[in-house]
């Protein structure tokens, strides 16, 4: 036996893994009956239709005349698992979490965040997302400015030709023209300015 | 003289002087963000979404359609002069567009081009006004069995005629149909695969569903692969094609505009496949086929007129049955949702205006886009000499404001960054994005059809088939699914989507 599609044999596994996700977490709900059906019933369904259809594909990547290597992207697994298992309690005690204290929340949600986006792929992949994930977490405490600056210089760093002097030219423009744009002409808002200085 | 009535109705609408400069910055807009590289209209008009919260709806749409047409005409400009799909529909255009430009004619190429572009879509106008009327007079008619079997056929016609591997695809619509229930559920109020997250009682917001697997995912990818261009930007030259290229060209702008305008009404379709089949058709029609892919005008010609055709008439589903045929229709819907229209049959009849207004809007648009865009050429080369390094960025700001200032939500920014893991991944393992936003939309109309009709049928499954048209739809599906299964047609499929690679 040898994968020959591995892009075949991780959809499988990805497919196999939401569908039986969702069908699990359908069991907290209602199921209901075919005539008045509750909100588990379509739910269950497709989740069930999708495990099967992730079945087939995973066991056709065996099979498969397609040549593709198992390893698609890098992993950090090291990074991964730490990020998933904050995310169990997280499920189970829920209501703890939302009535936990803002910072705690915050700091918790950014560890999660962060270790998830830097688990995959190259540098240029997660660079990217963990600047616009910063610009999520700043643009309000901080305000858009500073954001704006953190994301382009951020991302612009992802990129395979970096040169401080032109990210922060661009940085420095793009802030001046979001404020100017969205804040004053689109009327958005938004707090130019860190929070704490209004 | 219905339709006369109709047709002067929509353009006093979409002459009024506000819907005209609405019109025009869509088209503009779609034009710069199709000569861009590595920015698409799902993108485009995700980003925009919550700026157009504020207009009136009329011309919040208008805006937006005018941004998917406008792509397909800036598409072409950089497939012919550089040699990269500005657009994924001007792929087949670089074939011989770029091959004219390296013989000295990107002028005549941009030209035709251009005038096919504008035939075609004054043809998709009139296809437009002539078969909504009578589709969605049909759509009043459905009860909620038939629009279950409806969106059923939907999704699996459109995965069918999408490329790729079917089975994955049918994946990703399941996937997106369970993403469109996560939040309150609107019959019981039970809050599912919410998590105890407060913002994600009301659902995945599909502007971070949008933005994460075609915005970001576009940028990385981008981002990933060096830049290698070469382009003819100095020597474009005399715009107008001779006669002798209008002589040549006449035919296949005609046949193309047909195929393209009846492709883009299928779930689906629209401008990617409408002008990948031109091109195999012009090619298998033409006497001197083996000039294609060496500059031969007529494959340019063809496929961009059959763009643009198909970019145009995709909008038929959406105004007549309320179904999103592609990704870009998806988004459609979406900002009718936050307009607060129900997309349906009974837009035609409940606001004529808006109905009519937009299909007039995009003669207007294709009027100015043909206008405008031929001068506007040499702006537009300027622009590509603007290095992506410097412009992802701004790409990704663009994309981060927007979904931010859609609910005034930090939650909506960090949303984006996991479906733009998510559909990564998805573009390593080969499984289109598009599927699951069609699915994603559908999701909730489609649970609430499919539980009307249990309820109405009494529970009994066979009402699917026992009502004619419900039936048909259904028999559509299943045959689409055994025809794709038969090895002949899968080998013919994957040639016709060969020429993307």
């Amino acid at each position: 036996m040898r994968i020959t599609n591995g892009k075949d044999f991780w959809a499988g596994l990805m497919f196999m893994g939401f569908g039986l996700a969702f069908m699990f977490v359908s069991r907290n709900y209602p199921m209901g009956s075919a005539l008045r059906m509750g909100p588990a019933y379509f739910p269950t369904v497709l989740g069930g239709l999708m495990a099967v259809l992730g079945a087939i594909i995973f066991l056709r990547s065996f099979f498969s005349k397609l040549e593709h290597p198992l390893k698609q992207m890098r992993v950090r697994v090291y990074l991964l698992i730490p990020s998933l298992l904050l995310t169990i309690p997280m499920y189970y005690w829920g209501e703890w979490f939302v009535g936990a204290p803002e910072w705690a929340r915050w700091i918790g949600g950014a560890i999660t965040l962060g270790f998830f986006l830097a688990s995959w792929g190259d540098p240029s992949l997660f660079i990217i997302l963990l600047a616009v994930a910063a610009f999520g977490y700043l643009v309000r405490p901080a305000g858009l400015a500073i954001a704006t600056v953190v994301l382009i210089i951020g991302s612009a760093w992802a990129g395979h030709e970096f040169k401080w002097k032109e990210a922060s030219f661009l940085a420095v423009g793009m802030a001046i023209f979001a404020v100017w744009v969205f804040v004053r002409g689109l009327g958005l808002s938004m707090n130019v300015w860190p929070y704490a200085w209004s | 003289m219905e339709l006369f009535n109709n047709l002067i109705l929509g353009f006093q609408v979409a002459l009024s002087f506000q819907n005209v400069l609405y019109c025009l910055a869509g088209v503009m807009l779609g034009t710069l963000i199709g000569v861009l590289p590595g920015i698409g209209p799902v993108t485009t008009i995700a980003m925009l979404l919550p700026l157009t919260f504020t207009l009136p709806p009329i011309s919040a749409l208008i805006m937006l359609a005018g941004i998917y047409y406008g792509a397909q005409y800036g598409g072409s400009t950089t497939a012919i002069l550089v040699n990269i799909p500005g657009e994924s529909s001007a792929v087949v255009t670089c074939l011989d567009g770029y091959q004219m430009a390296r013989q000295g004619r990107a002028g005549p190429a941009l030209g035709i081009a251009a005038i096919g572009s504008f035939f075609a879509g004054t043809v998709a106008t009139l296809v437009i006004a002539l078969a909504a009327p009578p589709l969605a007079e049909v759509a009043l008619k459905f009860g909620p069995a038939e629009y279950f079997s409806l969106m059923a056929a939907g999704l699996i016609l459109a995965v069918v005629l999408a490329r790729g591997s079917v089975i994955k695809a049918i994946c990703m619509v399941l996937l997106g149909l369970l993403l469109g229930l996560v939040g309150t559920d609107v019959n019981s109020g039970t809050q599912r695969f919410a998590f105890s997250i407060s913002e994600l009682s009301d659902g995945i917001g599909f502007v971070a569903v949008a933005l994460g697997m075609f915005g970001y995912t576009e940028v990385i990818r981008n981002v990933e692969l060096k830049e290698h261009r070469e382009s003819f930007t100095k020597k474009v030259g005399s715009l107008l094609p001779s006669y002798e290229d209008l002589k040549v060209c006449a035919i296949p702008i005609l046949r193309c505009t047909i195929l393209g305008s009846a492709l883009g009404i299928l779930p689906g379709g629209g401008a990617l496949l409408s002008s990948f089949a031109a091109y195999t058709i012009e090619k298998k029609l033409a006497k001197d086929s083996d000039t294609f892919g060496f500059g031969n005008i007529k494959g340019v010609a063809g496929p961009e007129s059959a763009n643009n055709a198909g970019a145009q008439t995709s909008f038929i589903p959406l105004l007549t049955l309320g179904i999103p045929s592609n990704a870009i229709m998806a988004m459609m819907i979406g900002a009718m949702m936050i307009q607060g229209i129900a997309p349906g049959p009974q837009i035609m009849t409940e606001r004529p205006q808006l109905f009519w207004g937009m299909i007039a809007s995009m003669w207007v648009g294709n009027l100015m886009l043909v206008i405008l865009n031929l001068p506007l050429i040499g702006m537009w080369i300027k622009l590509l000499e603007v290095p992506y390094r410097m412009l992802y960025p701004a790409i990704l700001l663009f994309c981060a404001i927007g979904v931010f200032s859609l609910q005034n939500s930090p939650f909506d920014v960090m949303q984006t960054t996991l479906f733009g893991v998510f559909g990564y991944v998805c573009l390593k393992l080969e499984a289109e994005p598009a599927p699951l936003m069609l699915g994603f939309i559908l999701g909730p109309l489609m649970e609430e059809n499919l539980r009307r009709a249990m309820l109405l049928s009494r529970g009994d499954a066979l009402v699917f088939f026992q009502r004619p048209i419900s039936a048909g739809f259904l028999i559509v599906a299943i045959g689409a699914l055994i025809i794709m299964a038969l090895p002949a047609i899968r080998t013919k499929r994957e040639e016709a989507f060969a020429g993307e690679d």
